[in-house]
């Protein structure tokens, strides 16, 4: 049976609490925007209820731990293809079994999502270090990202810790949306017009008036604490890969 | 200053020892002893190991301590948690070791799984290590500098001590002091 959700996880926790509830296992869940009509399916549209996906995970809690439903979440925000099957089976799995199979490594369900999260983790770990602000005439900082993954959501607890008292916007250039702090309250906003948001530089109307000097002294600071002879770039570009380089300001948006 | 000209591999030895000392349980009298002395440069210090004492092998992992697990070469602290937690829940073969992560190019001399493979057990030491070594580039390239290199151990006129000074190099080759 196919499910339809929409696109959002609550909305296929309540899919997976649908597939219960009306004893149809599922065999492929996909999101409205990924949906195509088709002659033979006849899917089942799932209505997003945050109370049934509640209910859905405090099960999984109970039967494994509050680090499975944690890395479950995780998975999801990868997006790779049919990761929705790999929760619902791992929760299927979870409640079948009278132990927490969580680290039943043997389980093909198990080792993937273990691998996908752990993708996910070195993926907000990046995040953390490959983010550049740059100053705005209004006094936010802003940022931008292009992550492999949606790890925007659980990156920002880490800005949050370290810029409690300033204003910052980072923003997902692939996803079109951006989190924004302010008042030490964060909000996810997206740009009426999108024209701007891929530029590696704000244009001068727009940015503050030290921002190029302080661009200059980075760039310089850089350099300088740069050691030629110690240069290695195939272990560089482990820790750096070159897909991160547009939005580093050191980088001179190389690559 | 430019390292090109020490080999490194010495250092590397060095560190793998100390990791096996750290995490793995190894003791120094394991890991040295007064039959071998020197920390051998082709192989890893681990392999090593087990190299020298095949009679502790194979390791069952299905049945084995977490410590003795530790010990198969290709098995690192992960993949042994990952496994003594796994087997619970029902017994491991070959299949489900290689996609935890263990490296089978290696363990497979030196351990069981639920899915006997007799072909890789009960060899000699001397030609699982030539196995190993051979078509390794890394163990080759190596090889051709050694010509030219001097030796650089300390020498035992005093017997092996302890710790330090039995895996140093010599002073001038010592590239902590360039």
């Amino acid at each position: 049976m196919t499910f339809i959700y929409d696109g959002q996880y609550e909305g296929l926790l309540s899919a997976v609490f649908e597939s219960y509830r009306l004893k149809a296992p599922a065999t492929r869940i996909v999101s409205e925007a990924q949906w195509q009509e088709s002659l033979f399916d006849q899917p089942i549209r799932v209505n997003t209820c945050p109370t049934l996906a509640a209910r859905v995970q405090k099960g999984l809690k109970e039967k494994t731990s509050a680090q499975a439903v944690r890395m479950l979440y995780r998975c999801f925000l990868s997006e790779k293809e049919n990761v929705e099957m790999l929760i619902y089976q791992f929760i299927r799995k979870a409640m079948k079994s009278n132990h927490n199979i969580e680290q039943n490594y043997a389980d093909p369900t198990v080792l993937a999502l273990s691998k996908i999260n752990k993708m996910i983790g070195r993926e907000v770990h990046r995040m953390h270090a490959f983010v550049r602000f740059q100053l705005t005439k209004d006094g936010i900082y802003y940022a931008v990202i292009e992550p492999d993954f949606n790890v925007l959501p659980i990156s920002t607890d880490h800005f949050e810790k370290r810029y409690p008292a300033m204003d910052w916007l980072i923003y997902d250039a692939r996803r079109h949306y951006g989190m924004y702090y302010h008042q030490q309250r964060l909000e996810a906003v997206t740009f009426a017009d999108t024209s701007h948001h891929q530029l590696r530089q704000l244009p001068n109307s727009v940015r503050d008036e030290l921002e190029t000097d302080y661009q200059e002294a980075w760039k310089r600071y850089f350099k300088s604490t740069n050691i030629e002879a110690r240069k290695n770039m195939k272990l560089h570009l482990q820790h750096v890969p070159r897909r991160y380089w547009k939005y580093l300001v050191e980088k001179d948006g190389k690559g | 200053p430019k390292l090109n000209q020490v080999p490194l591999v010495r250092e590397n030895r060095l560190y793998q020892a100390d990791w096996l000392m750290r995490f793995y349980g190894f003791s120094l009298r394991e890991i040295v002893s007064e039959q071998y002395p020197d920390l051998d440069l082709e192989t890893d210090p681990k392999l090593s190991y087990a190299l020298r004492h095949p009679h502790h092998f194979p390791v069952d992992v299905n049945k084995a301590d977490y410590e003795m697990i530790l010990r198969i070469p290709g098995v690192g602290v992960k993949s042994a948690k990952k496994i003594v937690q796994s087997r619970r829940f029902g017994p491991l073969r070959t299949e489900h070791l290689k996609k935890i992560g263990v490296v089978m190019k290696r363990a497979k001399y030196f351990l069981i799984a639920a899915d006997r493979q007799f072909r890789t057990l009960g060899w000699k030491p001397e030609n699982i290590r030539r196995q190993l070594l051979q078509g390794n580039k890394k163990v080759q390239q190596r090889q051709q500098l050694n010509l030219f290199d001097q030796p650089a151990v300390a020498s035992l006129d005093n017997g092996p001590v302890a710790g330090d000074t039995l895996l140093l190099p010599e002073a001038s080759n010592n590239i902590l002091t360039s």
